[in-house]
């Protein structure tokens, strides 16, 4: 186990590294120029190459790589070109903002899914299974924007529940639940539907297993058959489908951090993008990598846990 | 056919895009409207002369959701042709011929979709410039492909030792031929499969870039440009954002719900291994 997870890491510290060499190229050989876009109309001559001289961009392709690496392996994601600010501290600054993004979003697409997928397991084809079922099935298909619109409309602007705006202040508990509620909904529900209609799907393949047979005709209740047995063996097939769509709600803060004006890592990676900032643009693609590595390495060793027949090796 | 009409959920959804390719081919069933006429109507609410109400220049809505439906339609198309006409091949490829091709192809394809397809292309489309459509199709092709490219392996593997490949080998058969002979007429069922799942899922990214100012350009708009110009209004016009919304996705929930249907039918083991 302990062998598994040191070689996983290797792996991904690997491919976190292979990331950034082709972030690094990739920003380079797209059209583009950041100093252009940051003149604009001002742009002179002798003024565009002094701000290509400071920001380092014209020094040799191979040289500017040498640097970035040699900063990186001291630690150093270098200096954003629009701010000047350490991209570390502005990485730092917003990264609680996400974090805390996505936990409720996995919280509410995990256990939302979980709970309405065996609700509609175990009615299986009743109108409460079908109502379930159709719910998640607008949660998928619908745009997360769009879903944050229309709970923006309902409980920001009509019922004034929620704060339309702007996010929680660190260490003000008090400001949590409101600031953070509908960016949870608007990035959790997708995977709700995702996660719900896999539960019901296992459920009731497991739930038709010879051993299910066993298990009731032994004479336990339905509640522990469908929960000890049913629900805990589908739950391996549910992880795989877990592990995916929580990459696919990291992808999704950069949409309701936009929405609600949200400090955080989506929206610093995609102003800087706007700005063609090359240092923070990387900084930002390495961050998430890291991420995502990080995230598949817990969800194979919660594999193992959940699976005994699971072998690491 | 018949298995796939048997499920009401399929039917549903066939009806349902076929209301929307109706709509959107003759506009003018529905609204008579020139989408593209100003007029000093401005934000005006939804009524029965303007059932999805005006924008902000005064321009219908519902006129302009349908004669943009096209170009969003098309737009998904292009993408997934294009996605299909690269992952497909790649696939192929490597999981019929195995060794270093497959370990190369298949790290390549591991390292793309280990970051979100969302801010891949982001980064494409955020990097070419909201030019037009060249960008988007690439951006939202590139996280397709390796999705493509991951499943048409799986499905071209267990050929590499089916007994009549082998015999068309020993004939003297030359690769390309083996391929696109014996192989590919095999795989038809997952690709329709494979096309019909990510359909809606190229209309969504698509409408959430073009949503963040970097889809379709302003003269000729999709959905979910639509939508990103209406959210400047959000307060005062909700209608602006909640019908070209709601229209995105009916349109994705009839083709979520044929693609089930397909699935279910055509290939029933691919319902696991599919994730979008």
């Amino acid at each position: 186990m302990l062998k598994f997870i040191l070689r996983r890491c290797v792996i991904g510290v690997a491919t976190v590294l292979l990331v950034a060499v082709g972030a690094f190229f990739f920003l380079r050989a797209v059209p583009g120029d950041p100093v252009d876009i940051w003149l604009g109309d001002y742009a002179t001559p002798e003024l565009k190459a002094q701000v290509t001289a400071k920001w380092g961009l014209d020094k040799p392709l191979w040289e500017q790589f040498e640097i970035y690496m040699r900063e990186l392996f001291h630690g150093d994601l270098g200096t954003s070109l629009r701010s000047g600010m350490p991209i570390s501290k502005m990485v730092s600054d917003v990264y609680p903002y996400t974090v805390r993004l996505m936990i409720g979003s996995i919280l509410i697409g995990v256990a939302l899914g979980i709970a309405f997928g065996v609700f509609a397991a175990v009615r299986q084809n009743s109108a409460l299974d079908l109502s379930v079922m159709s719910m998640s099935f607008v949660f998928i298909s619908m745009p997360s924007f769009v879903l944050a619109y229309v709970l923006l409309w309902w409980l920001g602007v009509k019922a004034r529940v929620f704060p339309i705006i702007g996010a929680e202040t660190p260490g003000l508990y008090a400001t949590y639940l409101p600031h953070l509620v509908l960016p949870w909904l608007v990035n959790g529900l997708r995977t709700t539907g995702m996660v719900s209609r896999m539960v019901r799907c296992e459920m009731l393949d497991v739930l038709a297993a010879d051993y299910i047979r066993t298990a009731r005709s032994k004479g336990l209740s339905e509640r522990l058959v469908q929960y000890r047995h049913a629900l805990r063996n589908s739950m391996t097939g549910v992880l795989g489908l877990v592990g995916v769509e929580i990459i696919i709600m990291l992808g999704g803060v950069v949409i309701a951090e936009v929405v609600f004006s949200r400090p955080g890592l989506g929206r610093l990676y995609f102003t800087a993008i706007s700005a063609r900032d090359y240092p923070l643009t990387q900084g930002c693609i390495l961050v998430i990598s890291a991420m995502v590595v990080l995230i598949n390495l817990i969800v194979d060793v919660l594999y193992g846990i959940l699976d005994p027949r699971v072998r690491y090796d | 056919m018949k298995r796939l009409l048997r499920s009401r959920m399929t039917l549903v959804g066939g009806v349902l895009v076929l209301a929307v390719i109706f709509a959107c081919t003759f506009p003018s069933c529905l609204s008579s409207y020139n989408p593209r006429a100003f007029s000093p109507e401005q934000l005006a609410a939804p009524s029965s002369h303007h059932p999805f109400g005006t924008d902000s220049y005064g321009r219908d809505v519902l006129s302009l959701v349908l004669n943009s439906g096209w170009g969003t339609l098309v737009l998904a198309a292009a993408t997934l042709l294009v996605s299909a006409g690269v992952g497909i091949p790649c696939g192929i490829l490597a999981g019929y011929s195995g060794g270093g091709l497959d370990m190369t192809l298949s790290r390549i394809v591991d390292v793309l979709m280990s970051f979100p397809a969302m801010m891949v292309a982001l980064l494409v489309v955020g990097f070419f410039g909201s030019a037009g459509r060249g960008p988007l199709i690439v951006a939202i092709g590139l996280t397709l492909v390796p999705r493509f490219a991951r499943v048409m392996r799986g499905s071209a593997l267990p050929f590499r030792s089916i007994e009549y490949i082998t015999a068309a080998r020993s004939v003297g058969a030359s690769r390309l031929r083996i391929l696109l002979r014996h192989v590919l007429p095999n795989l038809v069922a997952p690709i329709i499969v494979l096309c019909s799942t990510y359909l809606p899922y190229v209309i969504l990214l698509e409408s959430s870039l073009s949503f963040l100012g970097l889809g379709a350009p302003p003269d000729s708009p999709t959905w979910g440009r639509i939508v990103a110009d209406g959210r400047h209004y959000f307060r005062a016009a909700p209608w602006l954002v909640v019908f070209p919304g709601l229209t995105i996705t009916l349109a994705a929930i009839g083709f979520n719900l044929l693609g089930d249907g397909l699935r279910d039918v055509l290939d029933p083991h691919l319902r696991g291994r599919m994730v979008q």
